[in-house]
């Protein structure tokens, strides 16, 4: 039910054994253990059908059909409508697959990021909005906006909550601005085979009449479907891209009515925001119901459907493009100075609205003056270097190559932009860093040298690192096996006798920032695991304090622990952040 | 006769320090008939009165030149065996010879070899040099000749090993001047090194230059092109962070990275390295 291209525009390390691992550990925190359980199966056996989930998961189906429902809603598993080829008996079977989101429950260590991005971009009343909305998933605005007016109203009173206008406004500016989407239907087609380009194979045209037309036709008809999908993603309904007036609630979703004169009965799970997420251990069985109506086909395949209740979810990707943006525009500023890293960010911004992932190869065709105007509409005339087109052409003649020109046209010089380019040269720095930490100075200075002089000898690594031949065996084994060095044979005689054979050491910046990439999940799967081990070793202390009844003496007699298992919590915890903004930098963008 | 010949073909190669070749004696000579010449030549030699080089001009001919009266004295008693190895080594140059192949070029064997360099070390005619590619294999070469660069493996040796000490000092005058100076030239470093008198040997361009290539391996400093056509090196605008998140917690830098599994026998409930870590954030408390 997410972008369909999302999983073939991952980073291997997203996909791998480590990134399930540490999705298994936060799907289990978030959501209880049955819900994990229903993850790990997905994750063991790939996409499947609800039989499949029965048999494999060895959930009972009720437990199964919860807990499944409940990670839906959160938007944890896609859903997919199969359908089958039509035969001669009439059309084939339809059914619904499921398949694990890992990239998206991986983002739940990055939700204090994004809810911080939101505070500085669009003030509090949007971080309420965005944090009710990451709280149960996937809602409709009429269900949002109750929720958000509830909780403003216990923290703040009747009087100081913002109003539905108010909300209304903000919320639109989030989906203009495509931090909120609508939830794909869950009758769209899996998505399209991603085939290597070295796989593919020259197919002559189908003959007409063929079966194999006939599968043309069908993945034709399964484009045009996500293709619609893709359309409306981010289109407002009427009501709230009309200038958003009173009672923008009723208007906007009239399914919807006042908290306090909600229909009780079979009817009302279907209208209330589901459970929100918390330690659960029993596998959420409560959550059946809200996460049912939530996901059922009926409901969500309206979604494209004017005047239809439409779900809407936060886009996790459009926030990993700002981030990614960030990352490009500092190290522009880095290496080429503060004006060249606002032109950049000029060229990022204009190339915003062309953009539908994060994981971009290159900009569109963006003139100077395209990155001038958006600049000057977000900023004024503050961040807009002086001579843009001379900074831009500049960018351009460098080594690097990262700015290609293409020409002029009525907005002035035009540029396409090669961001992995870019990318790359923050992550080789952090890698760098890594691997300098890692080995040691000497450890650096061999990987960089390799990287720069191509295949050598360890004789000859020595001897140009000029370090002794003892240490450079030995930082070049570590590296080996650490996996940020290749070591290749090359045999004189065909008998490949060691003594007859060359032993050349390279360095593959790709394959270094893969590793890192590895390494970083296994390490946030690693602090996740010492966090929970922290918190059970002290779970008497833990249950005090979540204990609200507790005399303040008792507390006050255990200070030092508390504050000493406090400490310990927020240490593990700001580390495990910080470690999913280098995450955000090698996997995500 | 024959005696006179030697004087005057002596004489000759005396006035000649450098060396003579054969026509030179022959034009300086016009008396004596080459046969006469010949036998003087002859009989000088094998009085080791005379020596017989390689022309450096011109390889395919040869040169005489005179033996110092301290040169006879030290070849005096040589054998015919004696005179084959220090044959064989003079042929090695400054590269030097094993004594492996020495064996197998001079057809002898080992306790041979090894006796007579016994004995011409104590002359003081060849000397043994430990080779920095193979530590321990002994090279044998002329006495009076400088072990080439391969051997000794250059200024970075000291008596023994490689000394680490002497390439980091110079990695950090090299790297303090080019901070101070901004963008100095491959030209100007090599100046400076010169000049602050800090290594014994006098260091050539390339090898200033290899202290300089390891400071920009480091990610400290990087070459640029300048319109002069010369090589120019400044500070790294791209500096190599101290640190990244990842480094920062122990999983980062654990030896044991790789074998940490959850429920192992090294595992993260269990890590003494997040146990220090979080015991020295209890100090810091």
């Amino acid at each position: 039910m997410a972008e369909p291209s999302a999983a073939a525009t991952q980073v291997p390390a997203a996909r791998g054994p480590f990134a399930a691992r540490l999705a298994l550990k936060l799907v289990g925190e978030a959501l209880g253990s049955k819900c994990e359980q229903v993850v790990k199966c997905l994750i063991d056996h790939g996409v499947q059908q609800y039989g499949d989930l029965v048999r494999h998961s060895g959930l009972p189906p009720g437990q199964l059909r919860a807990a499944l429902l409940m990670l839906v809603q959160h938007n944890y598993v896609n859903c997919y409508l199969k359908q089958e080829p039509p035969t001669l008996r009439g059309p084939g079977p339809e059914y619904t697959l499921y398949e694990v989101a890992l990239s998206r429950i991986l983002q739940i260590l990055r939700v204090p990021r994004f809810l911080t991005h939101i505070a500085d971009e669009h003030g509090q009343d949007s971080v309420r909005l965005m944090y009710l909305l990451l709280e149960h998933g996937r809602l409709r605005w009429g269900q949002l906006l109750d929720a958000v007016m509830a909780e403003a109203a216990e923290e703040e009173g009747e009087e100081a909550a913002p109003s539905a206008d108010v909300l209304a406004n903000k919320f639109r500016s989030l989906v203009i601005e495509r931090y909120v989407e609508r939830v794909p239907p869950c009758n769209l087609p899996p998505p399209a085979q991603q085939v290597h380009p070295n796989a593919r194979k020259k197919k002559a045209a189908p003959k007409p009449g063929s079966e194999e037309e006939a599968d043309m036709h069908r993945e034709q008809a399964e484009a045009a479907q996500r293709q619609l999908y893709q359309e409306v993603r981010f289109q407002l309904l009427d009501d709230l891209s009309g200038g958003g007036g009173s009672g923008a609630a009723a208007a906007v979703d009239k399914q919807d009515k006042p908290a306090s004169k909600r229909k009780r009965g079979r009817d009302a799970a279907a209208e209330e925001p589901a459970k929100k997420k918390g330690r659960k251990k029993g596998g959420g069985d409560d959550a059946g119901g809200a996460a049912a109506a939530a996901a059922s086909p009926r409901a969500a395949g309206a979604a494209q459907g004017e005047g239809e209740p439409v779900l809407w979810r936060v886009n996790f990707d459009e926030f990993n493009r700002r981030f990614r943006n960030e990352v490009v525009a500092s190290t522009i500023k880095l290496r080429y100075g503060i004006p060249a890293g606002q032109a950049v960010m000029g060229l990022l911004m204009a190339n915003a609205r062309f953009e539908h992932a994060s994981r971009t190869s290159e900009t569109v065709v963006l003139s100077v003056g395209d990155a001038r105007s958006v600049l000057m509409r977000a900023h004024g005339h503050e961040e807009v270097p002086e001579d843009m087109q001379q900074v831009l052409r500049e960018l351009s003649e460098d080594e690097l190559k990262f700015l290609d020109p293409r020409g002029s046209g009525p907005g002035g010089e035009q540029y396409v932009m090669h961001l992995p380019l870019v990318l790359n040269m923050a992550r080789l720095l952090d890698m760098q860093a890594v691997i300098r930490n890692k080995f040691g100075p000497h450890g650096v200075r061999i990987w960089r040298l390799l990287l720069i002089n191509g295949q050598l000898e360890q004789k000859q690594v020595a001897d140009l690192a000029m370090i002794t031949k003892e240490e450079a065996r030995e930082k070049l084994y570590a590296m080996l096996k650490s996996g940020y060095l290749g070591l290749q044979d090359v045999p004189r005689t065909a008998d490949h006798a060691p003594s007859r054979t060359f032993y050349t050491w390279r360095a593959n910046m790709d394959a270094g920032i893969a590793r890192v990439a590895s390494d970083l999940y296994r390490a946030a799967g690693n602090l996740h695991a010492r966090l929970t081990h922290e918190l059970t070793k002290q779970q008497e202390l833990v249950d005090l304090l979540e204990d609200g009844h507790v005399a303040g003496h008792v507390l006050e007699r255990r200070r030092d622990e508390i504050q000493m298992l406090r400490a310990v919590n927020t240490r593990l915890e700001a580390s495990l952040m910080d470690l999913d903004f280098q995450i955000c930098k090698f996997c995500d963008v | 006769m024959s005696r006179k010949v030697e004087e005057m073909v002596l004489a000759v190669c005396r006035k000649h320090p450098e060396g003579v070749a054969d026509t030179v004696l022959e034009s300086e000579l016009p008396d004596v008939s080459v046969n006469d010449r010949a036998l003087a030549i002859n009989s000088l030699l094998s009085s080791m009165k005379l020596q017989i080089l390689v022309n450096p001009a011109d390889p395919s001919s040869h040169i005489y030149k005179a033996s110092t009266t301290g040169d006879t004295a030290r070849f005096k008693g040589l054998t015919a065996e004696d005179m084959l190895v220090y044959q064989c080594i003079q042929a090695a140059g400054n590269i030097g010879i094993w004594t492996r192949d020495m064996k197998q070029r001079t057809n002898l064997q080992q306790p041979k070899v090894t006796k007579i360099l016994k004995a011409l070390e104590e002359r003081l005619l060849v000397k043994s040099v430990k080779s920095v590619q193979n530590a321990s294999r002994k090279v044998y070469m002329l006495y009076e000749l400088e072990p080439a660069k391969e051997l000794t493996g250059g200024p970075w040796f000291g008596p023994d090993a490689f000394d680490s000490e002497f390439v980091a000092v110079l990695q950090e005058t090299t790297l303090s001047y080019i901070k101070s100076k901004g963008q100095p030239s491959l030209a100007d470093i090599v100046r400076f090194i010169k000049e602050t008198g800090i290594s014994k040997q006098a260091l050539q361009e390339d090898d200033v230059e290899r202290i300089i290539n390891t400071l920009e391996y480091d990610g400290k400093i990087e070459q640029i092109e300048e319109d002069d056509g010369d090589r120019h090196y400044r500070m790294m605008l791209m500096r190599i962070p101290e640190s990244t998140p990842l480094t920062s917690i122990p999983c980062g830098v654990c030896p044991v990275f790789s074998e940490c599994v959850e429920g192992g026998k090294i595992s993260p409930a269990t890590c003494t390295y997040y146990q220090d870590w979080l015991e020295q954030m209890e100090l810091d408390f």
